[in-house]
């Protein structure tokens, strides 16, 4: 994307989601969820990945998806905009199936939330980040991709994004199949957006922590001048920049790489980030003291998030034995 | 706001890159000899690179260099390190220093004996009360017409004992604020009244040294920069030390995970799980550097090094940690490498500043935390 063009659309994406921002965890409620909803959809994230030169890279996804992350949102975004999407673009369907019907974009994970999972039964299959759509996408272990009506509420403990039950009984609609590379490909993107809302989350709440230190005062000075503070905030500087630096290079491989590189660096991005992000706002909680123990403050918000990204799409021990099994030497220097 | 950053090499390196490559495929390279010191062979192999055109990339020619940028340098010491060969010459942040703060007769007189390895540099900066803080230094230049009277201690001079100049911090007034009355000098350490000693480290290595100034004399010429612009000079050279561009490191950390990880697939799962968690340490800090790498063309090496130098810390402690876990034996050999490696890896959190230092520093510059003491 040209980047003049790029920073409008990340300009219009932050404005819309500080207009959608939940500030407090008694905001969120079903007409808060359906306008966040809708204005994110009209954004036209889901069409942004195009071709030719106008379209965005997933360096460039990534970092929109940093700043979604950021502000607190309650509408589905990664699934239908940025998953299902990326899913639907590989596969070349236009966005309707044939007898014209809208096309569903969310994805439906395996049982806990993982990779995969349609054997012979969509039974237990979850719509994640679903909406309000009828039906999710199911993309399997061999690459095929299926439509699957989706049912019920089962509420999850990240209270921002409402993961829903497949109905099981209907058989499921075979869209496509993806081809190895594009599997891989996908997975990689996949893993690389997660990072990038953990990324954007985590630094979101270490930055009010900052915030709060020069404001709050004890034994007469601010917090953050005591070393103890200082360097539990330093430490939580450190573990994001890396987390950035992990899920900017993924993104980078996604769009350079061959499906493999790709895949291991966002293996990689994913499982640093997931570590990071946690210790990050579990510092930052530390900060705002009994402050941020109440249901009132955000901050379990953003814990909350980051820990239930932490095993969406893979595990972390799923991801460092797929890490070391793979690790043959690599030239990692760019081509 | 985030920008997508470049990852990749800029297109007129691509040749660059295969240039180097291919050197290292058909040009033979020097071995160490038994018992020969490790400093020595390093200065044997600094030669032997310099004498290839791979030394002093990012110097002016005028000085030596080859007028090109810092990517290249990094482009050389990560094919060096896929090839498991020693890493670049460690004289980018002296080089740094003289170029910003040298005069021309210096940069021309010191830059190109130093690129060429005719001069081996150290640097003699701490002193046995002054570690963290080193602006306390208390080596004192004191004039006596024509030049400085110089005497004191410093520690920590890492291989002073192969050295010939040292990179001096030393108070030129005794009355002057703490960081303004400290200027940096190029001492040859032949003159009259230095003494060298080594110091054994924990791991039975001598690389750190004593030295001792008892009334050295200096020359008016041999001050880098202004009087009183010791403190600035310091403070870049640390910043580059501390930066992420030398790969070197990060070649020998990826050397250790991957015979790890081929150990650990033949391991309980809690293994491969662990050697997985040092994996995506090494695999990050490798990221962290390239996006340095990338900064750097529009960004000069700032607090942010501190940054680098936590990451790198905790990166290789963690790994010789899980290393010395998966291979206890090392405990019961004497001489074993891999041992002599865990403790020196110990020495990660002190060397280049302080862990703590490092966090003091991002909290005040980067997150703008103050306390009470600061002015």
């Amino acid at each position: 994307m040209q980047s003049d063009q790029f920073a409008m659309l990340r300009d219009a994406t932050c404005a819309v989601a500080d207009r959608h921002t939940v500030e407090s965890p008694g905001a969120i409620d079903a007409d808060l969820r359906k306008r966040t909803a809708q204005a994110l959809s009209d954004l036209g994230l889901d069409g942004m990945r195009t071709a030719d030169e106008d379209g965005a890279s997933v360096q460039e996804c990534v970092a929109l998806v940093e700043e979604l992350g950021a502000r607190l949102l309650c509408g589905p975004y990664l699934g239908p905009l940025f998953l299902g999407a990326e899913v639907l673009r590989l596969l070349g369907a236009e966005g309707t199936n044939g007898a014209g019907e809208a096309l569903p974009r969310t994805i439906a994970l395996a049982p806990g939330l993982g990779f995969g999972g349609l054997g012979s039964a969509t039974e237990g299959l979850l719509a994640w980040d679903a909406g309000d759509a009828d039906t999710a996408l199911v993309v399997a272990e061999d690459g095929g991709v299926f439509e699957v009506p989706v049912g019920d509420d089962v509420p999850t403990n990240d209270l921002l994004r409402p993961v829903r039950a497949v109905r099981v009984g209907t058989d499921p609609v075979a869209l496509g199949v993806l081809t190895p590379e594009q599997l891989a490909g996908w997975r990689a993107f996949g893993l690389t957006m997660v990072a990038g809302e953990m990324v954007g989350c985590s630094r979101r709440i270490v930055e009010l922590a900052v915030e709060y230190a020069q404001l709050r005062t004890q034994y007469g000075r601010a917090i953050g001048g005591f070393q103890a503070i200082a360097h539990l905030l330093a430490d939580a500087h450190v573990a994001v920049e890396s987390a950035v630096s992990a899920t900017r290079y993924a993104a980078w491989c996604c769009d350079t790489g061959d499906a493999a590189t790709a895949l291991r660096a966002a293996r990689v991005a994913k499982a640093s980030t997931a570590q990071a992000a946690s210790e990050a706002v579990q510092s930052a909680m530390q900060v705002f003291g009994g402050m941020a123990q109440t249901w009132e403050h955000v901050a379990h918000l953003h814990l909350r998030r980051v820990l239930a990204d932490g095993i969406a799409l893979a595990t972390t021990d799923e991801l460092l034995e797929e890490l070391v099994d793979d690790s043959t030497e690599r030239d990692t220097s760019s081509a | 706001m985030p920008e997508p950053i470049d990852f990749g090499d800029p297109a007129e390196l691509a040749g660059f890159r295969a240039r180097v490559r291919d050197w290292l495929e058909t040009v033979p390279r020097p071995a160490r000899e038994p018992d020969e010191p490790i400093p020595v062979h390093l200065t044997r192999w600094h030669r032997f690179l310099y004498d290839a055109g791979w030394v002093g990339l990012d110097v002016p020619a005028e000085y030596g260099g080859h007028g090109l940028t810092a990517h290249h340098a990094v482009v050389v010491s990560e094919e060096l390190g896929r090839v498991g060969a020693p890493g670049i010459p460690r004289i980018g942040y002296l080089a740094q220093a003289l170029l910003r703060y040298g005069s021309d007769q210096q940069r021309h007189d010191l830059l190109p004996r130093m690129l060429s390895g005719r001069d081996v540099w150290c640097q003699g900066f701490s002193e046995p009360s002054a570690g963290s803080d080193l602006a306390g230094l208390r080596t004192a230049a004191r004039p006596n017409g024509r030049g400085f009277r110089v005497s004191g201690q410093k520690l920590w001079t890492s291989y002073a004992q192969y050295s010939n100049l040292c990179l001096l911090l030393a108070r030129t007034d005794e009355h002057g604020p703490r960081h303004t009355s400290i200027s940096a000098f190029a001492l040859p350490l032949d003159r009259p009244g230095v003494v060298v000693r080594p110091l054994t480290a924990a791991n039975g290595h001598d690389e750190f040294c004593e030295l001792f100034l008892d009334d050295v004399e200096l020359d008016r010429d041999d001050m880098i920069g202004e009087p009183g612009q010791g403190w600035p000079l310091a403070m870049t050279t640390v910043a580059y030390e501390r930066n992420a561009l030398d790969t070197a490191h990060l070649s020998r950390y990826r050397q250790v995970v991957t015979g790890l990880a081929e150990r650990a697939r033949e391991s309980a799962p809690s293994w491969r799980r662990e050697v997985g968690r040092r994996l995506v340490e090494v695999e990050t800090l490798a990221a962290h550097s390239r996006r340095r790498v990338a900064e750097r063309r529009t960004v000069p090496a700032g607090a942010d090094a501190s940054v680098d130098k936590l990451l790198m810390t905790s990166t290789e402690q963690r790994l010789y940690d899980t290393a010395l876990r998966m291979s206890p034996g090392q405990l019961l050999k004497r001489t074993d490498a891999d041992f002599a490696d865990y403790l020196y890896s110990r020495a990660a959190s002190v060397y280049g500043g302080t862990s703590q230092i490092q966090r003091n520093i991002i909290a005040k510059r980067i997150l703008g935390l103050r306390s009470d003491g600061d002015r």
